[in-house]
């Protein structure tokens, strides 16, 4: 094992990672090509799942967040889309200023959007208001982006990269959709010679209801994350496995033709979090990297 | 509430409390019924329960022993925390 420190610092001693922002990193060389991979291998493990791959933008509406009942949950972690005002004057100031950098936040007009802080709040949103005859099952990969406390490169990003798969149908369809995604992100995670646990989890939900809504998340066992090791000592989630029951179906009109509210579930995969987990397994040199596996997509569950 | 309830006690007065304070009217649970199926325990309820639990028993339950497996029903609240006349009981109450 190679620790997550000792990973980090090779690479950027290669200059093969580097960050242009506290929190944002960028990668070239064998370790790029190495995340291109990994990412065509996960998108190919949901497409045994999911095959209705979604595009998805990179921002979404306030809107959407205040019906996900996000701002009271979340909060902490928004970041939000702005631009400058389109005030003449302003602009001059700006473009004139010796330090424009600093000018421009004196500048900025209100924020039209958010940048995604996850991808299936897209999903719930594009399908407000319908019935759904038959469980629906989706994939879609986005940039998200979490303002937290602290970052730290390919473990906890104030951006990073997620793929999920999100399931609307009965509470059976969602269940059952959870079991097979663990069982399938279980082995996928062997087959890349990584050995971790599956462990009930909660989410850091913001104050006063956070230890409410935290102990009933952790009683119900409605979320579970995939821990990876990255040091003697330490683990990170790459994977979670979410059970909503019919919050998202209640919140988004989202209904079955029984006309109860759909329960939803979702997988999400944390890219930068598996291609730590894969580096500290099998080092940060392109010479003892195993080959990612291929997967055959014909085993897809549902079309 | 002041004295630490036994567990037959416990039982009874746990499920008239929840039958009164929790569930909507039109819903009646007894000491099997599962109280978070169907929804009928939200995230606020649930800690209503807690601290109820830990008045009527006088003992405190750390965020670690809120598990299904415990709160599953009223019955298994006092299974894993009241005291039984005939033992020592309440083998999982935390100090």
């Amino acid at each position: 094992m190679w620790p997550r420190d000792r990973v980090i610092a090779t690479l950027r001693e290669r200059g093969e990672l580097w960050e242009p922002v506290p929190g944002v990193t960028a990668l070239r060389g064998d370790v790029a090509k190495l995340s291109r991979a990994l990412e065509r291998a996960i998108a190919s493990l949901c497409g045994m799942e999911a095959g209705d791959d979604w595009s998805v933008p990179p921002a979404i509406d306030f809107a959407t967040l205040v019906r996900a009942d996000y701002f009271t949950s979340f909060p902490q972690w928004l970041t939000v889309a702005s631009h400058l005002t389109d005030d003449t004057d302003a602009l001059r100031a700006v473009a004139g200023h010796n330090d424009p950098a600093l000018a421009v936040r004196g500048a900025l007009a209100p924020p039209k959007a958010v940048l995604n802080p996850a991808v299936c709040y897209h999903v719930y949103s594009s399908l407000a208001g319908s019935v759904l005859e038959a469980p629906r099952l989706v994939t879609a990969q986005a940039a998200c982006w979490r303002h937290e406390s602290s970052h730290g490169a390919l473990e906890r990003g104030w951006t990073f990269t997620m793929r999920e798969i999100v399931c609307l149908g009965s509470m059976n369809d969602a269940r059952a959709f959870l079991v097979r995604t663990i069982d399938r992100v279980w082995d996928f995670a062997r087959t890349l010679g990584l050995q971790g646990a599956i462990e009930v989890a909660t989410d850091p939900f913001f104050a006063p209801a956070a230890r409410a809504k935290q102990l009933l998340q952790q009683l119900m066992e409605l979320k579970h994350e995939l821990l990876l090791p990255i040091a003697a000592h330490r683990r990170i989630a790459a994977s979670s496995f979410n059970l909503h029951g019919p919050f998202f179906g209640d919140a988004f009109d989202i209904t079955l033709p029984t006309g109860e509210p759909v329960t939803t579930a979702c997988v999400a995969f944390g890219l930068e979090r598996w291609l730590l987990a894969f580096l500290v397994r099998h080092g940060a040199d392109a010479s003892g990297w195993p080959a990612l596996p291929e997967l055959q997509q014909e085993e897809r569950a549902h079309a | 509430m002041s004295a630490q309830m036994d567990y037959a006690s416990f039982v009874a007065r746990t499920v008239e409390w929840i039958n009164r304070t929790l569930v909507p009217p039109s819903v009646t649970i007894d000491a099997d019924t599962a109280l978070f199926a169907d929804g009928l325990i939200n995230s606020i309820r649930i800690l209503k329960l807690i601290a109820w639990t830990e008045r009527a028993l006088d003992i405190r339950i750390p965020d670690s022993r809120i598990r299904m497996d415990y709160f599953r029903s009223v019955r298994q609240i006092a299974d894993t925390f009241a005291r039984r006349g005939d033992d020592t009981g309440g083998a999982d109450v935390a100090a």
